[in-house]
């Protein structure tokens, strides 16, 4: 089958959504079909020998983009466009056959003007002009009651972009917890498919050692160092559960003095790497004692916890959004409600090797979950109702 | 451009000038011109072709030429005193009187919407022969012309000449004739045009060739989410009058519960054109490149409040929250809010049309422009050459 991914973000330098899309690719290719990418990431045209289009995009993304995914989608000949994210979404979707296209949601877009749920450090209990009165506060640069000026068009923007969404031929959520809330918002086709993780592969590639020196014993915190991502629990957690080891930290953000800030007052040792290649994040999870995370928004499905799956990482993480789905019941993991409860996990988890091995055997039987084995068929089955 | 030059010539006449126009034989029933017409044959037979690319390549140049001969002609032989030439028809006459200097009269160049130099993609290469020579035409003049305030940069950017060469004469509109064309009973002509639109209350309007750049589906996504919102007055109605390639697919855009209410009503004789004018409440102009816009203007004559995108030279005319409202172009949810505002506030819609239409007239209609091309004109003969003694 010919398949047309389409994805704002793609590696060499992109987030988890970028792999994502970068794993299934594979997977797909894997089993036979001819995959062509189109993304407005810059990189190699030739990335893994797939025929990667890159396109680039001037001015106001949110304007251009869909654009410019579109003309390059309407030149081409492929059975199905799955679209990976929101921009290349609105661009697939207005092509003249959108019952071809599938498109993943894989955070808050489609129900979040900021595609994160979060108001004020806090999860939005639901949403409106009037929850949408905090949710401007401190991200439109306005005095007061001026702030909420744009709420009218965040408002139609939202409803434009669930407008487009409602035309795809299957709308695939990461997790339950997406899943749920695209019901809730009338979007219809709504079915749920994780994001591939190879665990072979990710396994080889953790193989060799960090490009850069690691302590002997660590524990690590992979991901931007943000509000959202729990950058303000992080430390404290750590502190508290008293184990001495060194906190390494992968990735950048506003809140790094911050944290460098609480880790000295603490007496917690940091070391803050900043934004790390993808093969250093997998070398370094392979080695850690454990994988503290703290995220508070409603993770759509973290794409470290999916690689600390595969790699057999012991994981400390928050239960929000589709974080208790994804490790599950059977042990892949210690699943906390609150930061006392995450100090507890990172003690434990530091203290007890038993325990150790037994969340790396049972997050290892959890990846299987989510190997292209089990998922690509799943795909394939939504591209031959859709082509 | 024939109406642009059509009206000007009018406008000069009225003002004792006297107009010769060249040109290739009608293509299709032309208007009466107001003044003398020479003709010089166009290269290609068929009706309509000089606006393919491949024809425009071969043909046009060469028919430049002849143009140019015979425009140099009626100045060494009738004492033209100034050659007006629209787009890549100054190149011959420009090519003769560099070499010539019994050639005196001064030559002026409008552009026109420069779309050889604003394609993309395909259509770019295609068009480099001609981009080239437009660039020679405008060098070889000795004022080029920039439609609008708003658009005077392009001029000096697009066809490399200097900043001072460029004079901003914008295209009018000749309120009188609008009235003239108007129906006296628009409603009833509109309602057997276009059914529905009779008894539609707000009525919307577009008017423009259904190019996928038109942004027609940015407007038709608009009112939809709008409507599904109830955001929209009951009785709304939008009418598209013009055809092109993009007809099809917008038809087929069109979502089922809003067929009722989205018309296209293809192309219309100039009565219901006007009249459509005259019933609609408000003319919406989503496009997402402008050259002057012409049919902006003709709304607003007709005192329509303008929601319009800030492309080429709108700005110029709709004046954002005065005569109308601007938004980005290709941003729906702009648009979408500007269209509720308009709609929910009828008194500030009609006092905005009104402001437009005085607008139109006191600085876009063709009897006031008329004396800026004369000043432009008067400028140029002033600092001609003299002739020389012993010249012939």
């Amino acid at each position: 089958m010919r398949i047309a991914l389409a994805s704002e973000v793609y590696p060499p330098r992109a987030g988890g959504a970028g792999w994502s899309t970068r794993a299934l690719a594979l997977g797909l290719r894997a089993a036979g079909h001819d995959v062509t990418v189109v993304t407005t990431s810059p990189g190699a045209a030739d990335l893994d020998g797939f025929d990667v289009r890159r396109l680039t995009v001037r001015g106001r993304k949110r304007l251009t983009a869909p654009r410019a995914f579109a003309r390059a989608l309407a030149g081409m000949e492929s059975d199905v466009v799955h679209a990976q994210h929101s921009l290349s979404a609105l661009g697939a979707l207005s092509l003249d056959h959108p019952s071809r296209v599938a498109v993943t949601v894989r955070d808050h877009w489609p129900v979040c003007f900021w595609s994160t749920r979060i108001s004020q450090g806090a999860l939005c209990p639901e949403c409106g002009p009037g929850p949408m009165t905090r949710c401007v506060v401190g991200r439109i640069p306005a005095p007061g009651p001026l702030a909420w000026t744009p709420i009218p068009y965040m408002g139609l923007d939202l409803a434009l972009k669930r407008r487009a969404l409602r035309r795809a031929g299957a709308t695939l959520a990461v997790s339950e917890a997406i899943a749920g809330e695209l019901r809730a918002a009338g979007i219809p086709r709504v079915e749920v498919i994780p994001n591939v993780v190879d665990a072979a592969e990710a396994r080889a590639t953790a193989e060799a050692s960090p490009s850069f020196a690691v302590p002997e014993r660590f524990l690590l915190y992979v991901g931007k160092i943000e509000e959202n991502k729990g950058a303000r629990l992080l430390v404290g957690a750590v502190a508290e559960a008293r184990t001495g080891l060194p906190l390494v930290v992968l990735g950048e953000g506003t809140l790094a003095h911050a944290l460098k800030f609480d880790a000295a007052s603490a007496g917690v040792p940091l070391v803050i790497r900043g934004w790390a290649e993808r093969e250093d994040v997998l070398r370094c999870l392979a080695r850690a004692v454990a994988l503290v995370f703290p995220s508070v928004w409603p993770e759509p499905l973290s794409r470290v916890l999916l690689e600390a799956l595969a790699l057999g990482t012991p994981v400390a993480a928050m239960a929000t959004g589709g974080t208790r789905e994804l490790l599950g019941t059977d042990g892949a993991g210690l699943v906390v409600d609150d930061a006392a409860g995450l100090a507890d996990a990172v003690a434990r988890l530091a203290a007890d090797a038993a325990l150790r091995e037994r969340t790396r055997a049972g997050a290892r039987a959890r990846a299987e979950a989510y190997s292209p084995q089990a998922l690509v068929p799943r795909y394939e089955a939504v591209y031959r109702r859709l082509a | 451009m024939e109406r642009a030059v059509y009206l000007q010539a009018k406008h000069l006449q009225a003002r004792g000038v006297e107009t010769v126009l060249v040109t290739r034989p009608a293509t299709r029933d032309g208007g009466l011109f107001p003044g003398e017409v020479v003709t010089v044959p166009y290269g290609s037979r068929r009706a309509g072709a000089h606006g393919r690319v491949l024809d425009r390549t071969v043909h046009y140049p060469a028919f430049s030429a002849r143009v140019g001969e015979a425009v140099a002609r009626l100045v060494r032989e009738r004492t033209v005193d100034i050659v007006d030439a629209q787009g890549l028809a100054a190149l011959g006459y420009g090519r003769l009187r560099a070499d010539d200097r019994e050639l005196r009269a001064p030559l002026v160049m409008n552009p026109q919407g420069m779309e050889e130099h604003k394609a993309g993609g395909l259509k770019r290469l295609a068009l480099t022969r001609l981009r080239a020579l437009s660039q020679e035409a405008a060098r070889l003049a000795d004022r080029v012309v920039a439609t609008d305030e708003a658009t005077r940069d392009e001029v000096p950017r697009l066809l490399g000449v200097p900043a001072d060469k460029v004079v901003v004469l914008p295209n009018g509109v000749d309120p009188d004739e609008i009235a003239l064309l108007t129906p006296a009973d628009p409603v009833r002509v509109v309602a057997k045009a276009v059914r529905g639109a009779g008894a539609a209350a707000p009525l919307l309007m577009s008017v423009g060739r259904i190019e996928a750049y038109k942004g027609f589906d940015d407007v038709l996504g608009a009112l939809a989410v709008l409507h599904d919102r109830q955001a929209l007055p009951p009785g709304w109605m939008w009418v598209i009058v013009g055809g092109g390639p993009a007809e099809k697919a917008l038809r087929r855009r069109i979502p089922r519960h809003l067929e009722g209410r989205v018309r296209l009503a293809g192309r219309v004789g100039d009565d219901v054109l006007h009249a459509l004018y005259a019933c609609a409440n408000a003319f919406v102009h989503a496009t997402r490149y402008e050259g002057s816009s012409l049919v902006t203007l003709e709304a607003m004559a007709h005192g329509l409040p303008v929601v319009a995108t800030r492309a080429g030279g709108i700005p110029d005319k709709v004046v954002d929250g005065e005569t109308g409202l601007l938004v980005p172009p290709g941003d729906v949810a702009a648009l979408a809010l500007a269209l509720q505002d308009l709609l929910h506030d009828p008194a500030r819609a009609r006092a905005m049309g009104a402001r437009g239409r005085v607008l139109v007239a006191q600085r876009f209609s063709c009897g006031v422009l008329i004396d800026r091309t004369l000043a432009a004109y008067d400028e140029l003969l002033r600092a001609r050459p003299r002739r020389r003694e012993g010249d012939a």
